[in-house]
């Protein structure tokens, strides 16, 4: 155990009880801080992330029970065992201060092996539960690892001319993208999001770069190639698994932009004069149907052009529900607009940002593709 | 003859004398000891402080401290029928008073925290500043 997980907060108004307390936990070991109030509390809490906080109930302006109160609300304390030191002993006081979210009571006066037989067990459980976390968030982090090393950056493939804002909100994201060379010349962009951001979804995402290569070929229409993908999703992915997807197929030889859209949300297209255009086609969701419909649409391209593919994310997806999705609509067109003399790496950071602007918490993974054509 | 048993009566009512006195000594003596530790029970202290002088010393000493004036304040909330107030600080001084085996004075915060009425709280204030006195020079002694 660290220092810190060793470390126990001893909050009372009366320094008889701090100085009996801290002496006692000092001599067994532990690291000992000290606060004479509940918001004095709080801020060393926040601060030092104390392994453990032995709390004082009554106490002047702010009680333990408030204090252990607005702990508990802080994200970076809540998980801070509380135990009580109290001669509050009464059945109500006891079930308010598991109610607030503290985890145990020691009557004043306290009897010494009591409060350190207490203190010993909530560190060592706390310490286990944080083993596990960290074990689980290690093992989500080489998953992420993994996911991102099969994602293609710009410089990876500098003739597809692209820009890529990605974003997992977890350490598993449900969102995916390729960009890849199908021919000499013709160029495929592919932005999908898959539900779930779970382990499902992350190797979902594997299974989508390989089948999505696999299958664009000169030989197949970007239609066929959808039909394809969803033939093997549909035997691969969990039950109740979909996706939605954009499908983008560029053909620089005869100047062309084929789109494919399975339930995913329209293309925004920026000619190089005028006002943007969404980009929209039927189709259903990936891995759902076996009848699935999927169309095709090609829009002519003079040069110059610049396109967005996205997930919902970038749109919809924050704290509070600032926005509905037309509105989102409305200000990625607006700000596409502004950025169009950047590059198209720089446009798309850029745009990613204003979107979120305000604070706006994401609650989604986010996924931004720009292209120049 | 006579004369021989009446100082031996005599003597052994001297003896059941003698022997009952150093008896009612020794209970007058237990009895002084038994109220001196409820004033101040050192060993209970001791052995929440694993027996280490140097901080039963210290904890008195922060003691002697800061509770004669949470003592007086609640003296003060009393005298103005500030009563709730006096209770919270029964409460809050009753923890320190058990901590640091202060038996007696616990007891009686324990019981203006608990008062039905002001005027029951009125009433057990000059036990309390006696009492207190007590434990003051009782505990300036151990320090």
């Amino acid at each position: 155990m660290s220092n810190k997980d060793m470390s126990v907060l001893v909050v009372d108004d009366t320094s008889v009880n701090v100085i009996m307390l801290a002496a006692i936990l000092k001599t067994n070991g532990y690291t000992v801080l000290t606060a004479d109030s509940g918001p004095k509390a709080r801020e060393i809490a926040l601060r030092e992330q104390p392994g453990i906080i032995l709390l004082d109930i009554m106490m002047p302006g702010e009680d333990g029970f408030e204090t252990c109160q607005k702990l508990k609300k802080n994200a970076i304390t809540a998980d801070i065992p509380v135990i009580f030191i109290s001669s509050l002993n009464d059945p109500d006081s006891i079930v308010k201060g598991l109610t607030v979210g503290g985890l145990d009571f020691v009557s004043k006066p306290f009897n010494k092996d009591e409060v350190l037989a207490r203190v010993r067990n909530y560190l060592k459980l706390r310490h286990t539960y944080l083993r596990v976390i960290e074990e689980q968030a290690n093992r989500l982090r080489q998953i992420q690892d993994a996911q991102q090393s099969i994602l293609v950056h710009p410089n990876d493939l500098q003739e597809a001319n692209f820009g890529i804002v990605y974003e997992p909100i977890q350490e598993a994201g449900g969102d995916f993208y390729d960009v890849f060379k199908i021919s000499s010349g013709v160029f495929g962009y592919f932005v999908a999001d898959i539900s779930g951001h779970d382990l499902g979804a992350s190797y979902a995402t594997s299974a989508l770069k390989a089948l999505i290569r696999q299958n664009s070929s000169p030989l197949y229409s970007p239609e066929e190639t959808i039909r394809i993908v969803n033939s093997v999703l549909l035997s691969i992915l969990s039950d109740g698994q979909h996706l939605t997807a954009a499908y983008i197929c560029l053909d620089h030889n005869k100047s062309v932009l084929h789109l494919v859209n399975a339930a995913h949300l329209p293309v925004l297209f920026m000619p190089q004069r005028g006002d943007p255009q969404w980009l929209e086609v039927d189709g259903d969701v990936l891995g759902a149907f076996n009848d699935a419909h999927f169309s095709c649409r090609s829009f002519p391209l003079l040069g110059g052009e610049r396109f967005f593919a996205f997930s919902d994310g970038l749109l919809e997806s924050f704290e509070g529900q600032t926005r509905t999705r037309a509105q989102g609509m409305q200000e990625l067109s607006n700000f596409a607009l502004n950025t169009r003399a950047l590059q198209i790496q720089e446009a798309s950071s850029e745009i990613a940002k204003l979107m979120f602007e305000n604070s706006r918490k994401k609650e989604d993974d986010v996924v931004l593709l720009g292209v120049d054509i | 003859m006579a004369d021989i048993l009446k100082k031996w009566l005599l003597d052994v009512n001297n003896t059941n004398d003698t022997i009952e006195k150093p008896k009612k000594q020794k209970q007058k003596l237990e009895s002084s000891s038994q109220d001196k530790k409820s004033v101040f029970n050192k060993a209970s202290v001791m052995d929440r402080l694993m027996g280490d002088a140097d901080i039963v010393k210290i904890v008195i000493e922060a003691f002697l401290v800061e509770i004669p004036g949470k003592i007086e304040l609640l003296v003060k909330h009393t005298d103005a029928a500030e009563y709730s107030e006096a209770k919270q600080l029964a409460h809050a001084i009753k923890g320190a008073a058990g901590n640091i085996g202060a038996e007696d004075l616990y007891t009686k915060l324990l019981k203006i925290e608990h008062a039905e009425s002001g005027a029951a709280i009125n009433d057990k204030v000059p036990d309390l500043k006696e009492g207190f006195q007590k434990l003051k020079n009782i505990l300036k002694r151990e320090i």
